[in-house]
């Protein structure tokens, strides 16, 4: 089971569902930054995130009246993104792309960044599709069987994935390996 | 650098981050373009529906007409005298309308033949110049001999026309 998302009171989606302009911005103001920040991690790319954050709220906007409540609107908003940036994984041109700069790396920076961007760098070190299941079972709680319908694969290929990812990530984090591996890594180039 | 990866390993301590500027600005745009889009098509949809139901009321009554059995006798072709006057064409002209709802009382033929589609449209063509004619002489106010000469003829070509059509229904 995912895990839950922020709770946000029913007055708000109910204003929604009649079109209420301010009550989309409000929706929009409490989860664009968990949905900007899911598709981020799971795509390593800010301009996919931007795409993936609008089409995202255009779907909310357009289809909140068929949000039937059985879930907190977080948890439906967040499946929704989820959904868009698996489209975006499993398009050949996310595999394709070329270089693009998100925020400077390399090995000037390496004294100086915290723990913290030290993860979020080797994160996006890893393969699309291991990336997005680590994410997916990590911090959004979701299940081996869980993420292997969303893909469209099985429990096993999941839990592949998410070995394959934390072995990635062990080794980008620790030890001379790694080391050179973080210097050398351009996320954008894949070449590591 | 890192004392233990695995204590590092904790992605949901990640910082969450802001949304970037202009995307909630795109999503209205984008929002507002498709609802327009949508309007446009409900507003294509209803016009279809009226063009069709327009259509259709037209057809239903032919449809409904071809289904009854033929009801015209030949004394309904019969013309009816109209008392030469000079000046008067009035009993022309309603003489005139009582054929065109003869006319177009008669149930439309399920086989044409050929030769006989031809003088149908050679009487109609003829029945339009008639009436083009007449326009003009009504928009420049032409004495009325001439217009009854006008409407003569067209209640001469009317009467042909119905009574081909009659023909036509009776299987000749």
């Amino acid at each position: 089971m995912p895990k839950p998302s922020q709770p946000i009171p029913i007055e708000i989606v109910d204003r929604a569902r009649g079109g209420d302009r301010a009550a989309h911005a409000e929706l929009y103001a409490v989860f664009g930054g968990p949905v900007f920040t899911l598709a981020r991690r799971m795509l390593a790319s800010k301009p996919l995130a931007e795409d993936v954050l609008q089409e995202t709220f255009v779907e909310v906007i357009c289809n909140i009246d068929r949000f039937r409540g059985d879930a907190e609107v977080g948890t439906w908003i967040k499946r929704i993104a989820i959904n868009k940036c698996l489209m975006h994984v499993r398009s050949s041109w996310v595999s394709r792309r070329g270089p693009e700069i998100d925020e400077p790396m390399g090995e000037h920076r390496s004294g100086a960044v915290d723990d913290q961007m030290a993860l979020e760098r080797a994160l996006d070190c890893v393969p699309d599709v291991a990336r997005a299941v680590v994410w997916l079972h990590d911090v959004e709680g979701y299940t081996h069987a869980e993420i292997g319908r969303l893909m469209g694969r099985t429990t096993s290929f999941s839990k592949s994935q998410l070995a394959r990812a934390h072995e990635r990530l062990r080794a980008l984090l620790e030890g001379a390996e790694a080391k050179t591996e973080t210097t050398l890594c351009t996320p954008e180039l894949k070449t590591c | 650098m890192h004392a233990r990866a695995e204590d590092l390993l904790r992605l949901g301590e990640l910082p969450e981050l802001a949304p970037p500027p202009g995307v909630w600005e795109r999503v209205l745009e984008d929002v507002g373009a498709r609802a327009a889009a949508r309007r446009f098509r409900r507003r294509c949809a209803v016009t279809a529906a009226v063009i069709v139901a327009v259509a259709a009321v037209p057809l239903t009554h032919f449809a409904m007409r071809e289904a009854s059995p033929p009801t015209f006798s030949i004394a309904a072709l019969q013309p009816v005298h109209v008392a030469w006057d000079e000046t008067s064409y009035a009993p022309l002209i309603v003489e005139s309308a009582r054929l065109e709802r003869l006319l177009a009382e008669m149930p439309a033929p399920r086989l044409v033949v050929g030769s006989t589609a031809g003088t149908i449209v050679g009487l109609e063509d003829r029945i339009a110049y008639v009436d083009a004619q007449l326009s003009y002489a009504a928009a420049r106010d032409l004495a009325p001999p001439y217009r009854r000469a006008l409407w003569d003829e067209r209640v001469e070509l009317m009467n042909a026309l119905v009574y081909v059509r009659f023909a036509q229904m009776q299987g000749f």
